[in-house]
């Protein structure tokens, strides 16, 4: 690929940088690299062996797992190459400028210096983050009992932080170790058919208690407490290490400056593997010691391993031969709860810092303001029912919020059909109830040379979570290096 | 995005959100570009260029796509359910598309519940058909 003359000051090329939004969305045509970025790729510490293929490894998906993979296998010393269906890497993380010329985050956002994985990223290519005013609101707004309850943070935060420490009382029991199931595997598998309905019902709590304790659950699941699984939650708040403070802000803090999109950028432009865009796979054949990945339009390709990083509801789409698990191909197919909506709303006037709560039956779900503007509010919302209401629909989501606030005026707003996205069939996953027993370890394994990577795959504190994917592309690309080289 | 754009954005933005609001709500009326210009920059341009030659960002360029057969702007990867269409863009083809792009045209990669608002929509195909068809100097 010819260099774009114009570099960052990260070292990598302008045209690099903007990545599938201005460089090479073209079915078939590499986005970073290349014959000649191969040649300047360091050599393996140790040879490759095997029959002679097209690539050593083949990733199938662009996401943060994918791309992670990617880049370290390359550095290993294994000719990679990246089949992404979309025209961007990134995967279910989606920044832009431009709605409503706000810069938004239409799926994963949020980053921590307690999730280690992305957290090492960010400190690698030298990214920086900024706050999300809502995340500390002084304000709130609650549906309790079909009315808005509004108030102060500062008068009922203690009240509401009691039901939710009641509420996650046996996350340290539960996942003493979060990033490990079999340490406490016993007390995960008598909880793991429970629902988050079945833990609330088991509590008594105030009324304000429950009217933002639900909302904030069915935000984290992005369900109806009803299909949320309990143990699932109990991981992420271990992963919060236990405490309100530090979920919250590890989950709703702190966001990239410049967008996951660079940060997603910067780990594929670093990798130097080849990355075809706009390239969705139709099948992946297995022939001898040899893997033949078909783009849906174009030649094979063969390679010595694939790695699957994908959201495991995608994984039916592609044909592999022979077929994955009837394991894997369950949890594909039941494993994980449905998933809600994010949404975005730009409300008239400055609202402040604030956070709204309603439960399912009001449909809105959690809403908090995303940034703070010199004459309007950017909120950004959690629905738990993708179908309740089309975001897309000024009408609708203006009705939604006045039953907040009588007065609030939307000017905008917007949604990202992840459900609707045949790549993405969904926002982030937790496994539904009964999951995590039934598929967690199934899911994760290899199966010949084919390796399962991606965000909601393996055992680790963040599955789920940008840090999440990062860490299992990483533990993948190793694998795969110790497969692959002698 | 160019500054002209932006500028034409925020001055029509306040008459634009009456319109999407439904407080306006009326059926379409004469050729309002300004009025599309900002219903595309809420629900059209997080995924598509308006500019000639414009690289995809989740979707293609828009620019010309107005009285363009589906799929067949070079350089981007159409889902096979575009790619099967046989008719044409104009403006009531994209009326009819635009109201719920998945429920019109099942396994399209456009992941939009569309623009449910009747004059909204005749804006953004007013914007498409006008911006979307001179080039930026």
């Amino acid at each position: 690929m010819k260099k774009d003359p114009q570099v960052s000051e990260n070292g990598v090329t302008r045209r690099d940088f903007l990545g599938g939004a201005a460089a090479t969305a073209t079915a078939g045509v590499s986005l970073l690299a290349s014959a000649a970025a191969l040649a300047d790729a360091p050599p393996a510490r140790k040879s490759p062996r095997g029959a002679h293929t097209d690539y050593d490894v083949i990733v199938v998906g662009g996401g943060f797992s994918g791309i992670t993979a990617a880049r370290d296998c390359q550095k290993n010393g294994l000719r990679t190459l990246v089949f992404e269906a979309k025209s961007r890497v990134g995967g279910r993380t989606f920044d832009t400028t431009k709605f409503r010329g706000h810069h938004i985050e239409l799926g994963g956002t949020w980053v921590h210096w307690a999730q280690p994985a992305v957290w090492s990223e960010i400190a690698r290519y030298g990214l920086d983050v900024e706050e999300t005013p809502g995340a500390t609101a002084e304000r709130m707004i609650a549906m309790v009992d079909g009315k808005p309850i509004a108030y102060a943070t500062s008068d009922r935060i203690e009240e509401i932080v009691t039901g939710i420490a009641t509420y996650f009382a046996e996350s340290e029991l539960v996942w003493a170790r979060p990033y490990d199931s079999k340490f406490q595997w016993s007390e995960i598998q008598s909880r793991d058919a429970m629902t988050t309905a079945d833990r609330l019902k088991a509590l008594s709590l105030s009324p304000l208690q429950r009217a933002t304790l639900v909302p904030i659950v069915e935000a984290m699941g992005h369900a109806p407490m009803d299909q949320i699984s309990y143990t699932e939650m109990l991981r992420w708040w271990s992963s919060g290490l236990n405490n309100f403070p530090t979920v919250n802000d590890t989950m709703a803090r702190f966001k990239l400056k410049e967008g996951t999109g660079t940060l997603a950028r910067l780990i594929a432009a670093d990798g130097k593997a080849e990355i075809r865009l706009g390239t969705p796979i139709k099948r992946i054949e297995k022939r001898g010691d040899v893997y033949l990945v078909s783009p849906r339009d174009g030649a094979p390709v063969s390679a010595r391993a694939v790695i699957l990083a994908l959201p495991p509801r995608v994984l039916p789409s592609i044909e592999i031969l022979p077929s994955l698990s009837s394991g894997k191909l369950a949890a594909a197919r039941e494993g994980f709860s449905t998933s809600g909506m994010k949404y975005y709303v730009e409300l008239k006037g400055r609202q402040g810092k604030l956070e709204m709560f309603s439960s399912s039956q009001y449909r809105a779900g959690l809403l908090f303001t995303y940034a703070e503007l010199p004459n309007s509010t950017l909120m950004v919302g959690f629905a738990p029912d993708a179908k309740a209401f089309d975001a897309n629909d000024e009408e609708s989501v203006q009705t939604l919020v006045r039953q907040f606030q009588p007065d609030f005026e939307v000017l905008g707003s917007m949604s990202y059909g992840w459900g609707s996205d045949p790549f993405a069939l969904g926002t982030y996953s937790s496994f539904a109830p009964g999951g995590v027993t039934r598929f967690h370890a199934e899911l994760a394994r290899r199966e010949g040379r084919i390796f399962m990577a991606g965000g909601d795959i393996g055992d680790h504190t963040w599955r789920g979570f940008i840090d999440g994917a990062i860490t299992r592309g990483a533990r993948v690309a190793r694998e795969v290096t110790e497969e692959l080289v002698s | 995005m160019s500054e002209t754009f932006l500028h034409c954005v925020r001055r029509t933005a306040l008459a634009v959100s009456l319109v999407m609001l439904g407080i306006a709500a009326r059926a379409a009326g004469p050729c309002d570009p300004a009025a599309g210009a900002a219903v595309f920059a809420a629900k059209c341009a997080t995924c598509h260029s308006i500019d000639a030659g414009g690289e995809p960002i989740v979707g293609p360029t828009l620019f010309g796509v107005v009285n363009r057969h589906p799929a067949t702007l070079a350089g981007f990867a159409y889902s096979p359910a575009m790619q099967a269409r046989s008719d044409i863009w104009t403006p009531a083809m994209l009326d009819w598309f635009l109201v719920d792009p998945p429920g019109r045209v099942p396994g399209t990669y456009m992941a939009f519940s569309g623009v449910k608002n009747d004059a909204a929509r005749a804006a953004v195909i007013c914007f498409l058909s006008t911006a979307g068809a001179t080039p930026k100097k």
